[in-house]
């Protein structure tokens, strides 16, 4: 038995083991679909109807799911051999029970059988001499003695008398009512009568014969006390009952509860079965009087023709088969979680970098180019992440080269910033090829020199001045073809000094512009690598947007340059000083020269002519523009009495200009100092302030008159206003007024107005000086129009 | 605030809504908007400035210049201001004395399309 049990379980502990197995067999195959079809066949297609209400399984879950289907068989196999098991140890139970009871009746027989030898020795003893009664009386006195359980024995003649009996009472001398006693006088050699209680005792009649050559010469008839049967029966387990019935059922003998009725078994087939001759299990007896299931086994004594019940309480007999059953239990369930944990564990392990790349996925398309996932992994996942990776490091290579050459063309546009830009487009540029450094030479247009623009980025070979052929980037100048060289031993040929400085291959292009070679671009790495094709090409096309920029900025450079010039030749002095009047100019031009201008002329007779122009436009056709008015301006105000007069003079002069799509803006007045007088007119200029000496702030002076260029048949009216000594006049062009802060807010005709205010009693150079330094520091930055003031004041006479 | 330009044209008349700053970087867009109005007939404009912030002098010019195109094809080109800076723009340079300058659209529309019967 014992080697079925272990055998059973190594068995199962195999089947376990392999099933195991299986499943994560299964599991890192997904794609074998027989096998899956064939588990959701066998078992319930639980994540079939999951998928079906829309519940989405991670593959964490799938891979559980599929252990979970792979165990079912399994577990239907464990719990077939748990109960199987449990049956087994239940009859176990059942048999040690009927091995104990056969143990009872072997006990009952050799009791009775011993008794039956006490009888016929006693009754031999007394029939071999002629005993007086006393004597026999006191033999059995003796007897009873020594052995307690007689009861009582009686010596019966033949007849039915009593010859002798101890004790001498009813029990030992009323011999009527005993069967065992008739049966043996019938002819029999020995017979056990039915119950017979005495003083509590259970007894029973024993009768033997005594006989010489088949002559009955007596029968020794007693009671004895089964209450003193062997061992066996005092050894039982405390919950386990004994019980011994008759051949008719009645119960003989209860040994734990004498209380129970005697017919209580009469009708129980086991029973039955027993006083037949077979033995039996008792399967499941309710037993009244505890009210419990009880379990047992009735065996038959044939000697006789009795049975012996042994009953014990089914929660005490199972004991030990639960305990057994639910450590079992135990076991199939810690490997039915185990199987859980590790599909828990394994999709975790394989759902984790799945979910790691669709994370990077999703960085890439929010814009993080070049996002890695760890890829440590000796499987296709780790292969995948690999595979990311190098796919988010090309993304990251290509993206870096586009914006390099989208930067380079953006600069080219943005001429004036071009400076700047260079050294991080540069970097760019460096970055997109991998290389360690960059330098930028640019070639001295009378020597052909190549100078190093100061724009690289590295140390190495930045601040070498080149002559035409010498070193690598000189030889690309000179012959205006690329050269890439990887080779260490040729890098030192070509240019000694590179790998003197820790270079180890560099890659050289020339820079070009109207068939020109301008300059040469050069990147180097540190560590021994060959320059592709594509790298070269792509810093080919890199130099080309570069010396195109650099081509246009240097047009851009010299046009500025010119109109600068011209700009600052027509400028009046800063300071004028005429007799009664005090006045300061000021010309700030933006980076890009606009066509601001002003003039201050006398005209005689103590009159002076002052005049703020803003020309549309910027660079040399503003700057040529506005030289051509003040000239012409000038020469009409010499001519002229009237502003408006001279103001339609110059528009007629002007409109032909219109064609190229320019116009001015021009304020015209002449001072009479001597009349005290201010006469002007207004070509769609912003309104000058007076500012009055007695007054608390300024206010513009009010004519209108549309801007020159635009209409041929153009009219300005004047206006004439009083200057006395210590009024102010303030003209001015709309890059004060217009002038920006970083938030983006005007200086404003407002602000002006109460700064000119504030510095009323202020020379004119200070409040020139003041309103200047006040928008300066409004802008931050450099202005991005022109800017002209003029402020005039009259002073009284001395 | 950005420059926004957009282009319609209803009953032969093109519309040019302007919205925001038109100053020397984004007066190109403004420029190239009014240059793509070529009908085969003499062109109708209405240049809506309700929404404009600011105009520079390069955004005038624009204009001036659009003008200049527009009469020399027998057209007609209104503007309509309602923005008081803008309006003080324009009378400070007399322009306003050039353009014809409408309060509302629908006044705009009266006065391109008073050109046309006279012309036809």
């Amino acid at each position: 038995m014992s080697w079925w049990f272990s055998g059973l379980s190594s068995e199962s502990a195999v089947n376990l083991s392999e099933s195991a197995v299986n499943s994560q067999g299964s599991v890192q195959a997904p794609a074998d679909v027989p096998a899956r079809s064939a588990a959701s066949a066998a078992a319930p297609p639980a994540p079939a109807q999951a998928h079906a209400k829309g519940v989405r399984l991670g593959i964490r879950g799938k891979i559980a799911a599929v252990i979970l289907l792979c165990m079912v068989p399994l577990l239907i196999l464990g719990a077939v051999l748990y109960y199987e098991r449990t049956q087994e140890r239940r009859n176990l139970v059942l048999r040690t029970q009927q091995d104990t009871a056969r143990g009872l009746a072997a006990d009952i027989e050799m009791f009775m059988t011993n008794a039956v030898h006490a009888e016929r020795a006693a009754g031999a003893a007394v029939l071999s001499q002629p005993y007086p009664v006393d004597g026999i009386v006191q033999l059995f006195a003796a007897i009873r003695a020594q052995d307690p359980a007689f009861l009582s024995i009686a010596l019966v003649l033949p007849e039915g008398r009593v010859e002798a009996a101890d004790p001498q009472d009813d029990r030992s001398t009323r011999v009527d009512a005993r069967p065992a006693l008739a049966s043996v006088r019938r002819g029999e050699e020995w017979a056990v009568g039915p119950p017979f209680p005495v003083e509590g005792h259970p007894g029973v009649e024993v009768a033997t014969g005594i006989r010489d050559h088949g002559r009955l010469l007596a029968v020794v008839d007693s009671i004895v006390d089964l209450s003193r049967l062997g061992t066996v029966f005092t050894a039982l387990a405390p919950g386990t009952d004994g019980i011994i019935v008759d051949r008719t059922g009645r119960i003989v003998l209860d040994l734990r509860r004498p209380d129970r009725p005697p017919d209580a078994f009469w009708q129980l087939p086991p029973v039955q079965r027993a006083l037949t001759g077979q033995a039996a299990t008792i399967d499941a007896y309710h037993d009244p009087l505890t009210e419990t299931r009880q379990l047992g086994a009735a065996v038959p004594v044939p000697l006789l023709g009795w049975a012996v019940i042994l009953l014990e309480p089914e929660s005490v007999a199972l004991e030990s088969v639960w305990q057994a059953a639910s450590q079992e239990l135990g076991w199939i369930l810690a490997v039915a979680g185990l199987g859980l944990i590790l599909a828990w564990v394994l999709g975790g392990e394989l759902s984790a970098p799945i979910l790691a790349l669709a994370r990077g996925a999703r960085a890439i398309g929010r814009g993080e180019i070049g996002y890695r996932v760890s890829a440590n992994r000796s499987d296709e996942l780790g292969e995948l992440g690999t595979a990311f990776n190098e796919m988010s490091a090309q993304l990251h290579r290509y993206v870096g080269e586009m914006n390099a050459l989208q930067a380079v063309s953006d600069a080219a546009l943005s001429t004036v910033r071009l400076r700047e830009l260079l050294p991080t487009l540069v970097q760019q540029i460096v970055s997109a090829i991998q290389g360690d450094g960059g330098t930028v030479w640019f070639a001295d247009e009378t020597t052909g020199d190549l100078a190093p623009t100061g724009f690289g980025v590295g140390s190495a070979g930045t601040t070498r001045r080149l002559r035409p052929g010498q070193g690598l980037a000189g030889r690309v100048a000179a012959r205006g073809r690329s050269l890439a060289v990887s080779h260490p031993e040729a890098l030192r040929i070509l240019d000694p000094d590179l790998p003197a400085q820790g270079v180890h291959a560099a890659v050289s292009v020339p820079l070009r512009a109207g068939g020109k070679v301008i300059g040469a671009i050069q990147v180097f790495s540190r560590q021994t690598r060959e320059f592709q094709p594509r790298e070269v090409r792509l810093l080919e096309t890199f130099a080309d947007r570069v010396a195109l920029a650099v081509d246009n900025a240097r047009a851009y450079e010299r046009q500025q340059e010119i109109a600068g010039i011209i700009q600052e030749v027509l400028l009046p002095a800063p300071s004028v000083r005429f007799p009664g009047l005090t006045i300061a100019g000021r010309y700030r031009p933006s980076r890009e020269v606009g066509g601001d201008f002003y003039a201050i002329f006398p005209l005689g007779e103590g009159r002076v002519g002052l005049a703020i122009a803003d020309v549309s436009g910027k660079g040399i056709p503003a700057a040529t523009l506005s030289a051509r008015a003040r000239y012409l301006l000038e020469a009409f105000a010499l001519d002229a009495r009237s502003p408006g007069e001279v103001l339609e003079r110059l528009n007629t002069m002007l409109v032909p200009d219109a064609e190229v799509g320019m116009f001015a803006s021009l304020f015209y007045g002449v001072l009479d100092l001597t009349a005290g007088t201010f006469v002007s007119a207004n070509a769609g200029h912003l309104p000058p302030f007076i500012l009055r000496a007695g007054a608390s702030g300024p206010a513009p002076l009010e004519v209108r008159g549309i801007l020159l260029a635009v209409d041929p048949d153009a009219r300005y009216p004047v206006v004439e206003t009083r200057v006395e000594a210590g009024d102010l006049l303030v003209l001015f062009t709309d890059g004060i007024t217009e002038a920006r802060n970083g938030a983006g807010e005007q200086f404003g005709e407002r602000q002006l107005a109460g700064l000119l205010a504030s510095l009323r009693h202020a020379s004119p150079e200070d409040i020139a000086d003041r309103v200047m330094d006040a928008v300066a520091r409004w802008t931050g930055t450099g202005p991005a129009d022109d800017q002209a003031l003029v402020v005039a004041r009259a002073q009284s006479p001395e | 605030m950005e420059l926004q330009v957009g282009t319609r044209t209803q009953d032969a008349v093109t519309v040019v809504d302007v919205a925001g700053e038109v100053d020397l970087y984004t007066a190109p867009r403004l420029e190239e908007a009014l240059a793509r109005v070529s009908p085969a007939g003499p062109p109708l404009v209405i240049v809506n400035l309700a929404r404009t912030t600011y105009l520079d002098s390069t955004a005038l010019r624009v204009l001036t210049a659009t003008l200049k195109r527009v009469r020399e094809q027998k057209g007609e080109i209104a503007l309509v201001i309602t923005q008081p800076k803008i309006v003080k723009l324009f009378a400070i340079t007399g322009l306003d004395q050039v353009f014809p300058i409408c309060g509302t659209e629908g006044e705009a529309f009266g006065r391109v399309r008073a050109h046309l019967p006279r012309r036809s």
